[in-house]
């Protein structure tokens, strides 16, 4: 098989390490096959892995979604909402602080938020619409996580101005921050 | 230079299953067969640099489509713990119950899910690899049955405790009954015994 001369040299040079050159070629032909068969290609295997790794470093963390909920529910009707609501907000800013970039918090979210068939952050007139769909949020977890949005985009210079959050649908707006 | 090899490229070996496959595989993504396997290599390369296999990124991928089929959600930890602390004191005994529940849950998704391997060993190798705060997570099996340990330094208290209900509801559901716990904050040591009903 005829493969570009430089990457045949990196491979060889990797493969000295690990055995010879024909298992390495071997190995990596069968992941891009097994790669094909999840539907993806290598390359989006690997970015796919490096942003999982990057949320695990951020402090992400996996919970079965049914359990996740359903404390949430249970905190929400035991605390009220105020004190969940200032919880959303602040772990909002925090990830806003950690991720520091609009485009790179909204291309994490996309990424990481399982449950969100819709994330969408979209500029109209000077200001800034934050859109969000998940069928299985509840009316007081769309209420939560718009407050973790909100935390968010604060912390990148924008002020909510208004918007609607209904049972599994988010649309919130925002206007740059007057002092930034 | 080999004869019909152009400029620039090489030969490498590879067997001939493979190559027939990947033929197959680079007519339906559209692409010439040499930029395919060309893709490949530089992805080869680029997981050498990120220091691991083409296969532990492959194996990780799968095992993170599997938890997301089953129905785990990404969320920050730290608000998960704050919601746990708060709610573990006066709900001990129904966080516990949560806990069980999702964990027979999920060991009857691994039961429908994981029909052609040991699925034990899965839970196992899925605890190691998406279980972001364990560390040295181990599924020991011998004629007695399953010894599971695990350490994790950021577990607090009442997560090791649920952690272990997790633990006890995917095990009873694979069919292994609890006979021996230890634990202390983020260290778990359990024994498990093959039920007598199975």
């Amino acid at each position: 098989m005829a493969a570009r001369e430089d990457l045949v040299d990196k491979a060889s040079e990797i493969a000295r390490e690990r055995g010879t050159l024909y298992d390495y070629v071997n190995e990596t032909l069968q992941e891009a096959i097994r790669a094909k068969s999840l539907g993806l290609i290598l390359k989006e295997i690997i970015d796919e892995r490096w942003i999982l790794e990057a949320a695990k470093d951020a402090g992400f963390t996996l919970v079965s979604e049914r359990l996740w909920f359903d404390i949430v529910e249970r905190v929400y009707q035991h605390w009220g909402k105020r004190w969940m609501k200032e919880l959303w907000y602040e772990t909002g800013k925090w990830y806003g602080r950690y991720y520091g970039d609009l485009d790179k918090f909204r291309d994490v979210m996309k990424k990481i938020m399982w449950d969100l068939s819709e994330f969408e952050i979209s500029s109209e007139n000077g200001i800034l619409i934050v859109r969000c769909i998940s069928p299985k949020f509840s009316h007081s977890y769309s209420d939560l996580f718009s407050k973790f949005l909100e935390g968010a985009l604060n912390v990148f210079g924008y002020d909510f101005i208004g918007g609607d959050v209904l049972k599994g649908v988010i649309n919130l707006k925002f206007r740059e921050s007057k002092g930034d | 230079m080999p004869k019909g090899v152009r400029k620039g490229k090489k030969l490498v070996p590879a067997p001939e299953d493979l190559f027939s496959k990947l033929s197959e595989a680079a007519n339906i993504a559209g692409k010439p067969f040499s930029s395919y396997v060309a893709e490949a290599l530089e992805q080869v390369v680029r997981a050498h640099e990120m220091n691991r296999s083409l296969k532990e990124i492959v194996d990780f991928y799968e095992l993170m489509m599997m938890q997301k089929e089953a129905g785990l959600v990404i969320t920050p930890s730290e608000t998960l713990n704050n919601l746990i602390e708060r709610l573990y004191p006066e709900e001990k005994e129904l966080l516990q119950t949560i806990w069980f529940d999702s964990g027979k849950w999920y060991g009857k998704y691994l039961l429908v899910k994981v029909r052609n391997e040991d699925q034990v060993e899965m839970f196992g190798e899925i605890l190691k690899v998406t279980s972001w705060n364990l560390k040295d997570v181990e599924f020991k099996k011998d004629a007695n049955g399953v010894t599971f340990r695990c350490i994790s330094f950021t577990l607090s208290l009442e997560n090791t405790v649920l952690l272990m209900k997790f633990i006890e509801g995917v095990m009873n559901t694979l069919g292994y009954e609890m006979v021996n716990q230890d634990h202390l904050r983020g260290m778990i040591r359990m024994e498990f015994r093959k039920s007598e009903k199975d």
